[in-house]
């Protein structure tokens, strides 16, 4: 079908960007130069305050780069002036996708330099809480891919699951978005009676409803194939080399998961299989999306059923104060690696924190890999990134 | 190769089965759903049993609270205790993290349901609760930083005042610089 003669340059593939980019002058066999133009940061289809500088040929792309800093908030340095209790609900404003993600990967830094002992039941309601949230996350960026491409239908759908999702979140935590709910030694509070029978009940419709809503209505429409298969093609090579991560790179058949390879919590003592897929493209990274929500649901089911009782804080002291050196946290969030370095130099507030956000480190992939695309593909490939504004920037 | 429109047609197909289902949308202010109990809203605060010590106005991030403090005999004992004259909560500034509320001696100061935070004017946002009105755009003071004693001790006066012990050379901060 089309994906045969779409299919990107080989040089794209194979040459360096910087020779490509550094070329300024692209003429075709007319003499007619390129066209420079902005898509973003204000754009109906952009993810978040994105600027792109494209230039043209015809409608063939011939450079793309990515402009950041348009919802720069200073993240890190706010958090130099903030005691380690108050990072946590800023910690929630990077990527507002994957909140529990973001505060969990904090917590674990800050809960290394600190070297205190988490409860089993925290441990548990964290990782339940973490895939919930990564549901959350995964679903609607299938709808937002869909809807790049034209489809209002599964926007809708998966906003109807992520708001079933956030009451849930509501009930335990309080909030819908800014959860302020993982804290350092544990989780702010124990699990609502009625919740995890809620939660199972949930995910049973959710399994129930998944392959109608999500796998049946997508998975085979010809429109949605010739959209996205071949396009944002990406071999394993150049996905590590720009040290992508999450299922950007898993869909290359890279099988990387920070879950499995840098075990963290009490993922070792669950069961879940890490997703990958060989094409490489968009079709493959919404397949990889599309699996993983199983596996959550898979490993919802297994926190419920395992749970124990007892503790969910476990004892700080009242100030957290911890002594000098730096602690090191990294979590698999639904985009990919987040890491969080926490410094400390013996004082309330943290001497240094930082935050790798996966979001930002994927972005570089879009000057790779859009060249040679047509204008219309580049809003699917950012489908396949998947990034989040909040992340980006910080 | 799939015959070409049987995808779209089965997707169309489980679309119209969702167009005659249940209906799933509300209409918002006509219709507003239970807040569930840990819902976390505005907030506010119970003067009369307030005691004043301050530490909701210290542990806030964001510097929303300011109290201003007197001493009074409130209870007849004769002895003056701290009072809060006046107290304010700047919903501008809030971001409902609940740090006040978990850090609240006394449990005065928790979040009601009431979400819908909006005004013309940023100052009316302010909300006073005491006898007196606080002006909220005065910040309280940031949290004093308290130096380990063994870190104002060191007499090495090239060093960097904050610089911890261990990070590696590459993330301390440049000799130069404090030099
Ligand atoms: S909820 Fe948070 S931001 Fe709001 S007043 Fe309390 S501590 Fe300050
Ligand atoms: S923490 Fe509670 S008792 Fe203390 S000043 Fe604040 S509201 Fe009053």
């Amino acid at each position: 079908m089309l994906s045969e003669e779409r299919r990107v340059e080989e040089s794209a593939l194979t040459q360096p960007a910087s020779g490509r980019l550094a070329n300024p002058d692209v003429r075709d066999e007319f003499g007619l130069e390129t066209l420079d133009m902005n898509m973003g940061p204000q754009h109906p289809a952009m993810h978040g305050l994105l600027r792109l500088i494209l230039e043209l040929d015809g409608e063939t792309v011939v450079r793309c780069d990515p402009v950041m800093g348009y919802l720069h908030r200073c993240q890190e340095k706010i958090a130099e002036n903030r005691m380690y209790p108050a990072v946590i609900p800023l910690t929630d404003r990077l990527d507002y996708f994957a909140n529990m993600h973001n505060e969990h990967g904090y917590v674990l830094a800050v809960e290394d330099v600190l070297g205190v002992e988490v409860p089993p039941r925290a441990e548990y309601i964290r990782v339940l809480m973490c895939e919930l949230m990564r549901l959350a996350s995964h679903i609607p960026s299938v709808g937002f891919l869909m809807l790049e491409l034209g489809a209002f239908t599964p926007i809708l759908y998966s906003f109807r699951e992520r708001e079933r999702i956030q009451s849930i979140f509501e009930a335990v935590t309080g909030a819908r978005m800014m959860f302020h709910y993982i804290r350092i030694g544990g989780v702010k509070a124990d699990l609502p009676e009625d919740i995890p029978q809620k939660i199972w009940d949930y995910v049973e419709t959710l399994e129930a409803n998944f392959q109608r809503d999500f796998v049946d209505l997508i998975q085979g429409n010809e429109i949605f194939i010739s959209r996205t298969r071949g396009v944002g093609k990406m071999t394993q090579e150049k996905a590590l080399e720009m040290g992508v991560t999450g299922p950007a790179l898993r869909c290359t058949g890279v099988d990387f998961d920070i879950r499995r390879d840098y075990p963290y919590s009490i993922y070792p003592e669950l069961e879940f299989d890490v997703i990958t897929d060989t094409a490489g493209d968009v079709e493959a990274s919404y397949r990889v999306r599309i699996a993983e929500c199983l596996q959550s649901i898979r490993l919802i089911k297994q926190c419920l059923e395992k749970m124990p009782e007892g503790e969910v804080l476990g004892d700080t002291g009242r100030r957290i104060r911890p002594a000098e050196g730096e602690g090191f946290g990294r979590v698999e969030s639904p985009r990919g690696e987040y890491a969080v370095h926490v410094v400390s130099d013996g004082t309330d507030t943290p001497y240094r924190v930082h935050y790798r956000d996966p979001s930002f480190c994927n972005m570089q992939l879009l000057q790779e890999v859009v060249p040679g695309h047509y204008l219309p593909d580049i809003m699917p490939i950012m489908g396949l990134v998947d990034p989040v504004s909040g992340g980006w920037d910080k | 190769m799939p015959q070409v429109g049987q995808g779209i047609l089965k997707g169309m197909g489980i679309t119209l089965k969702h167009l005659f289902g249940k209906k799933i949308t509300r209409m918002y202010p006509e219709y507003k759903r239970d807040l569930p109990e840990r819902s976390r809203g505005m907030l506010t605060v119970d003067m009369d049993r307030c005691i004043a010590c301050l530490q909701c106005m210290r542990i806030c991030p964001d510097h929303c609270i300011s109290i201003e403090q007197t001493k009074r005999d409130a209870d007849g004992s004769g002895k003056p205790k701290p009072y809060a004259i006046g107290f304010v909560i700047d919903d501008s500034r809030c971001m409902y993290c609940s740090l006040c509320v978990e850090v609240c001696p006394v449990n005065c100061i928790y979040h009601t349901e009431e979400f819908e935070a909006q005004a013309y004017n940023r100052l009316e946002l302010a909300r006073q609760f005491g006898e007196r009105p606080v002006d909220p755009t005065i910040d309280p003071k940031p949290p004093v930083k308290k130096k380990p004693k063994k870190a104002a001790a060191s007499a090495d006066g090239d060093a960097p005042k904050r610089a911890p012990k261990k990070v590696p050379p590459k993330k301390a901060p440049k000799e130069g610089a404090a030099a």
